[in-house]
């Protein structure tokens, strides 16, 4: 076509990111739209917390819990009545006599208490006074507790099945990063053997390297996962023999960088590279959130220490 | 990847392509998909695909004697 000075910067876009050189877009990007701040009504802020704490673990706790919760409830607001009566002089009253300090009143009080918290409310007990507040509270409070027992009983058998399914998907996870481990295990060992041997094509081997420590850096993702968040506890022997694959697969990696100097040359890689480097850091021994068996322990803690021998 | 316009005469590195953009006077020529050069292309570059070489090279790139510089992805 006639055009006689044409050079070619043979590196690219890979060569000149490397070096740092910045890129131009041409869409420009687009700042995510900023919600406007929602003023929050003035409750003291660590009061709304604590209240919705407490709420929160209402839901948590077992059948038995909320039951001797709502019997202390009863008892207390009982004792508050009968305590109110004879201070104040004008606290319940039973047909139109005022109750007292005796012991016969405080029975009647915590009576008024059970049949007010039930929702009941017979009438033959009355409220004056602040009383009648409390007796409110008491009233919401009942009801507030006896809807959460009646849904805990009937999501019973609703947990017990949610259970399993997700001790079931726990272990398909766990069998399936094994097995990945030890195939990607295999394909290192094999493109080593080539690399030492010597005389194989460098860029067929390259993909080769790339794609197994794709999927190399997916499965130590996974196990990460496993380690800081575990909704199961793994079977330890099925984790011993994970993180041993895994400190094999990080030494693996360590030999094919020494015998193949071409793979610093692959973006996708040291970004694969990089990845595993700051996954292994944070497995070792001490640095994960559960306390495991000291041979585990010990597993964590090599799997680091091979990780920080490879070149990033 | 081969270029079917015309055969470079020479291969670039980082610092001399650096060098001579700063000097002026080349054209840097990206010819890898659209999508790609949207994404992020060198400063200063223009988009040629290499499928639209033949077509559009003529109203793109200046005189047949300017300087071009091509660059696509990686290594080539």
């Amino acid at each position: 076509m006639g055009y006689t000075n044409v050079s070619h910067y043979s590196g690219g876009l890979a060569d000149w990111s490397e070096g740092g050189g910045g890129l131009q877009r041409e869409r420009p990007v687009l700042a995510p739209p900023v919600a406007p701040a929602v003023p929050l009504p003035a409750i003291n802020g660590r009061l709304r917390s604590r209240i919705t704490r407490f709420f929160d673990s209402l839901g948590e706790r077992s059948v038995g819990s909320l039951l001797a919760l709502w019997l202390y409830m009863i008892l207390g607001f009982g004792i508050l009545y009968w305590i109110e009566g004879f201070v104040t002089g004008h606290g319940l009253s039973s047909g139109g006599r005022m109750m007292g300090g005796n012991p016969a009143d405080l029975a009647s009080a915590i009576y008024f208490s059970f049949v007010t918290a039930l929702s009941i409310g017979y009438g033959d007990v009355t409220p004056l006074g602040i009383l009648r507040v409390f007796a409110i509270l008491e009233g919401a409070a009942g009801l507030l507790i006896f809807g959460v027992v009646v849904s805990r009983l009937v999501g019973r058998r609703q947990e017990r099945v949610t259970e399993e399914i997700h001790r079931l998907a726990f272990e398909n996870r766990l069998g399936r990063v094994r097995t990945n481990l030890h195939l990607v295990l295999a394909d290192l060992q094999a493109v080593s053997d080539l690399c030492a041997a010597g005389g194989a094509n460098p860029d067929r081997i390259l993909a080769r390297v790339e794609s197994a420590i794709a999927v190399f850096t997916g499965e130590l993702h996974a196990i990460h996962d496993l380690l800081y968040r575990p909704q199961q506890i793994p079977d330890e022997q099925a984790l011993e023999s994970i993180l041993a694959a895994l400190a094999e697969g990080l030494r693996g990696i360590r030999e094919l960088q020494e015998c193949s100097p071409r793979m610093s040359g692959s973006a996708s890689l040291q970004s694969s590279l990089r990845s595993i480097a700051s996954l292994s850091n944070e497995i070792c021994g001490n640095c994960v959130p559960r306390d495991y068996a000291p041979q585990l322990k010990t597993w964590m803690d090599r799997v680091q220490e091979l990780a920080r021998r490879i070149d990033v | 990847m081969s270029l079917p316009a015309a055969a470079p005469s020479r291969h670039l590195t980082r610092e001399e392509v650096r060098s001579r953009l700063r000097a002026g006077g080349a054209t840097l020529v990206d010819v890898r998909a659209r999508a790609g050069f949207d994404e992020g292309h060198l400063p200063g570059a223009i988009s040629l695909p290499v499928a639209e070489i033949p077509g559009r090279a003529r109203e793109i790139l200046p005189g047949p004697s300017q300087e071009i510089i091509v660059y696509c992805g990686s290594f080539t």
